[in-house]
């Protein structure tokens, strides 16, 4: 499955790149993730609660992130495996300032397996693009909030990444195996503060309005004819 | 006692006697199975499509309330892979079979690695989930001609390029000098789309062991409960025959994926062996896509040579068939004998080839399919004919007939390898269908249609099937693999009450068999139709029978029934002669009754001889008591339906729809015992195979996922998808079995999946579409319209 699009943040690309860098914000903004734990450098394991159609499930992932070009572009590298199937997957991510603000351009391409590719194939691009989509929003909402002085800036700088996948993760170093100069950290993300599955499920229906505003008319014309029909 | 006269029961539409049982949800299927103690089984498949296993750790599944085992390949290898009973086409030592669960490697999506043995099956199922597999993933290859290429993914180490067999049959420097002089040559490639059985009930397995007398009980969704038991006693388990009773209870459709020995009937027996309880497995419907059998998934290179005028005079086949991850029962014999040998279809072909490499890939397990073999081979001659018609711009029908084998050409030798076609007449099939559909008028209102912007095509199918499968003179022949004749049998007895009891081999599952072996048994014993009773699907039982499949249990195992029916007549006379104080020469037996010649009125009926018989106090010298009497029938060919079909179909050009206006089949099936239940067969046939032209296709993706993995995603057609079929039989009884009969299971299948899409292509001639690939749906036809 290939996966690309794009995303545009009210923000300067430093502080993009230093909000896609932050695993403290990063946590908050993958969808349903529970924990993330820097295992290395680069590289971070995580679970994720993930309720969404076909790839509702928990998985437990690895994410790796090399070539490293600040604050431009970097790879990410997904291994991620659940009760419905697992993933694996190699992306691209690049920023670019366009005027005051940043795009963010994301594509890669996804081996899935299992549960999720036979039964979930046909919803799995829809259900991919929901949730990261919802994941950048939910980033573009930290990096607003982290403008105003809100979560995070006590957080060392590290390194965390969406994934552009329905089984998003973390992190890791290229080559050599953890650097001792990384401390080994888990990062819990309260409840209350997780990406969670009813917030997805209301951020793609305010997108879906957004996007349309004509539907409501049209249900509520739809609504009266039906009234009309039964009253007749 | 006496027995009034009867009408005849035989060729009357008499309704099935097994459906209100079964639509009034009374029939025991496997799952409404329950034994007191049974574990139920959920099994951890693989999600990869080949990899090696490197770990797997059933500690939390363990430790969940309830669960009693989980047991992995590595724990059976005690017991052998399955069989692969049918090594045709020269298969030697390359055969791989799947064990009871993966030991080491998989090789496609939904392999089981791993059998998780709870108290109920949510706990199972939950806890199947909480195994914990590793796997190492390794390179996948799913198409069959790509798996044979340098440098492809290799399945098994056996196995270079991943060849199961190369296979071959008719006359190769014929077929290549007939090319070389022909006057017009066309060539296609052909795809004979992967395709998946989905029975309506799917498939599983319940053992009890008796620890006392060491004796397995398998009850088993299976069409043939007596080839299991020798499959997996004498090769599986290396147990006596003796020691299995294998039951099929109602089975709910079968299609040919339920003739197979699955790997749920070895593990269900190894766990109720080792653990003392009954246990049992039920697939559910997304199991049964990725890990019981599919059918068809040919890839070819079909060539036809002719002359200008419309004489066929060659025809060159290459096919590479794919059988996936490793060999089902009786896989490699499916494009093999049952392919390649009727290639030919109905018309004289002086020179034809045919090569088929069998092939291993990353997919599911490919066997027999309704048809199997035979709808494949048909769809391509009957392809090749359209194409060869167009290039030479003669109307197709004309161009069948031809080149149709002549009735005074039978028996027909077609060149292949096949036994000799027993008897046809296909010319009437031909013009009957022709004048149902107004053949005549079609093509000027099809260019009238075209001026307004409608476009209507027709299609044609004219086809031979090879049915009774399988007489040991034709499979039991040097080369193609099986070495064992299929017959069937049949235990017939009459009991003091007058009462019929039959128990057969064969055994129906949503064939209504035991209506029409009660029709004949009522007929030929001249005893009321409700006072028979067929008994079968129980290898305790019911004699030694190779089961129901390749439409043959009417015309071997009907015709097995008819001679235990001829001997118990035989007995019955003698009896009479004795009764009668007459000569046994004098004495016939008619409408159940036995008179001496000329005085009908003194006459014995079959209740008494049998009460007579069964008491036992006054029988000639020397015989036996009972009306008892077993046949085992061996046929000594094959038998040959044939007929024609016919559809129209509208494009809509705009958006690839397309709509069946008719479909008009007139087959020709001998003699037919109960009209309607030929109907019925006949319908559901041809809505399989118009499914394949239309709407289905299994689909794996590069990584060898199964992406049409449920219902949601495979296109089974509905009701409202099926056309209205209009029927007309033409009737040529089978000169080989005494009841005249020649099988109608597989034949709407074989017919009409080349029917519709021929008539598709005719319909969009005017865009220069000579062929495409089934299924037609609306963006295949759109793009084909639009020359993408």
């Amino acid at each position: 499955m290939r996966i690309a699009g794009n995303y545009t943040f009210e923000a300067t690309r430093e502080e993009v790149w230093s909000a896609i860098n932050d695993p403290e914000v990063l946590a908050r903004a993958i969808p349903g993730c529970q924990h993330l734990d820097q295992v290395g450098e680069n590289e971070f394991e995580t679970t994720l609660k993930v309720g969404l159609q076909a790839v509702r499930g928990v998985y437990h992932g690895r994410v790796k992130i090399d070539n490293l070009v600040a604050p431009e572009s970097y790879e990410i590298h997904v291994d991620g495996k659940g009760s419905t199937g697992f993933l694996k997957g190699n992306g691209v991510i690049k920023l670019r300032a366009e005027g005051d603000s940043t795009i963010l351009d994301y594509g890669g391409e996804a081996h899935i397996g299992g549960t999720i590719a036979s039964v979930g194939q046909r919803l799995i691009d829809g259900a991919a693009k929901t949730l990261i989509n919802q994941s950048l929003k939910a980033l573009a909402a930290l990096i607003a909030d982290r403008r105003s002085g809100g979560v995070a800036d006590t957080v060392p700088e590290s390194l965390a990444v969406p994934i552009p996948a329905p089984v998003p993760t973390a992190v890791a170093a290229p080559a050599p195996p953890p650097a001792p100069s990384i401390e080994r950290r888990k990062i819990v993300v309260p409840a209350h503060e997780q990406l969670s599955e009813a917030a997805v499920v209301r951020g793609a229906i305010e997108d879906f309005f957004t996007q349309q505003p004509w539907l409501p008319w049209v249900v509520v014309a739809f609504l009266i004819g039906y009234i009309l029909g039964r009253w007749k | 006692m006496t027995t009034e006269i009867k009408e005849r029961i035989v060729g009357r539409s008499i309704k099935r006697r097994e459906d209100p049982k079964l639509i009034t949800g009374k029939g025991s299927y496997i799952d409404d199975i329950k034994l007191a103690g049974m574990l139920h089984v959920a099994l951890v498949r693989s999600p990869y499509a080949h990899a090696t296993i490197t770990s797997i750790d059933a500690r939390a599944a363990l430790a969940m309330p309830g669960v009693v085992a989980v047991f992995t390949g590595a724990d059976m290898l005690d017991i052998n892979p399955l069989p692969c009973a049918w090594a045709a086409g020269r298969v030697k030592n390359n055969v791989n079979t799947p064990r009871a669960l993966a030991v080491g490697t998989v090789r496609h999506v939904g392999e089981a690695v791993a059998m998780v043995l709870a108290e109920d099956r949510y706990i199972a199922r939950d806890a199947a989930d909480l195994v914990e597999v590793e796997y190492d993933a390794l390179p996948v290859v799913v198409d069959a001609k790509k798996a044979t290429e340098p440098g492809a993914p290799q399945l098994h180490e056996n196995a270079p390029q991943n060849i199961v067999m190369e296979w071959d049959c008719g006359d190769k420097a014929k077929a290549d000098a007939a090319f070389a002089s022909a006057e017009v040559t066309v060539a296609e490639p052909i795809i004979n789309q992967r395709l998946i059985p989905t029975p309506m009930e799917t498939r599983g397995a319940i053992t009890r062991y008796d620890e006392a007398t060491g004796e397995f009980t398998v009850w088993m969704t299976s069409q043939a409960p007596h080839v299991m038991r020798l499959l997996l006693t004498a090769f599986v388990f290396g147990i006596p025959e003796t020691k299995l009773r294998c039951i099929s209870p109602n089975v709910g459709g079968g299609f040919g994926q339920k003739i197979f020995c699955y790997n749920d009937m070895a593990f269900t027996m190894w766990a109720a062996r080792k653990l003392g309880r009954p246990v049992k497995f039920v697939e559910d419907r997304s199991e049964n896509y990725k890990a019981s059998t599919h059918g068809r998934d040919h890839i070819t290179d079909a060539e036809l040579a002719g002359t200008k005028d419309g004489r066929i005079t060659g025809l060159r086949v290459k096919t590479y068939a794919n059988l996936g991850g490793y060999l089902s029962t009786i896989a490699p014999g499916i494009p093999t004998t049952l392919y390649g040998r009727i290639l030919s279809g109905v018309y004289k072909i002086p020179a034809a080839y045919c090569h088929v490499t069998g092939v291993y890939t990353n997919t599911a397990m490919v066997d027999a399919y309704r048809g199997a073999g035979r709808p494949e081979a048909s769809y391509l001659i009957e392809r090749m004919i359209d194409r060869y018609a167009g290039e030479i711009g003669m109307d197709p029908a004309e161009v069948r007939r031809k080149n149709f084998i002549q009735p005074e050409d039978f028996p027909y030798d077609n060149g292949l390898g096949m036994l000799p076609y027993d008897s046809g007449n296909y010319e009437p099939a031909l013009d009957k269908a022709l004048a149902m559909a107004g053949y005549a008028d079609f093509r000027t209102a099809q260019a009238e249609a075209r001026q307004n912007g409608t476009y209507l095509g027709l299609g044609i199918s004219s086809y031979v099937e090879v049915c009774g499968v399988a007489p040991s003179a034709w499979v039991g022949l040097a080369g193609e693999g099986w070495g064992a004749g299929l017959f069937e049998s049949a235990n017939v007895r009459v009991h003091l009450t007058g009462k019929v009891a039959v128990t057969t081999g064969s055994l129906p599952h949503g064939q209504g068999l035991e209506t029409t072996f009660a029709q004949v048994v009522a007929d030929e014993l001249g005893v009321p139709y409700d006072d028979v009773e067929i008994q079968w699907g129980d290898t305790q039982g019911t004699p030694f029978g190779y089961g129901t499949y390749g439409s043959r249990s009417l015309t071997v195992g009907g015709t097995a029934i008819k001679k235990s029916l001829d001997k118990i007549k035989e007995k019955a006379k003698k009896l009479a002669a004795h009764m009668l104080e007459a000569n046994e020469a004098d004495i016939v037996f008619e409408d159940g009754k036995a008179y001496v010649k000329g005085s009908p009125d003194k006459a014995k009926t079959i209740g008494e001889i049998a009460l007579q018989a069964s008491l036992a106090y006054s029988l000639p010298a020397g015989m036996e008591p009972f009306l008892d009497e077993t046949s085992y029938y061996d046929p000594p060919n094959c038998t040959f339906p044939f007929g024609t079909h016919i559809s129209i179909v509208e494009v809509d050009i705009e958006t690839g729809r397309i709509a069946l206006k008719r479909y008009i089949a007139v087959d020709d099936c001998g003699n037919q015992i109960n009209p309607l239940i030929v109907q019925g067969q006949i319908h559901g046939g041809i809505v399989q195979g118009l499914a394949q032209a239309l709407y289905e296709r299994a689909v794996y993706d590069e990584d060898g996922q199964l992406l049409s993995g449920t219902l949601m995603d495979y296109a089974i057609p509905t009701a409202e998808m099926a056309p209205h079929i209009e029927t007309a039989h033409t009737v040529t009884p089978s000169p080989v079995n005494p009841l005249g009969v020649k099988g109608a299971g597989e034949a709407g299948t074989i017919a009409s999946a080349q029917c519709v899409m021929n008539a598709v292509i005719d319909a969009l001639a005017p865009f220069g579409v000579k062929h495409m690939q089934m299924p037609a749906t609306p963006e295949r036809v759109w793009k084909a319209i639009h020359g993408a």
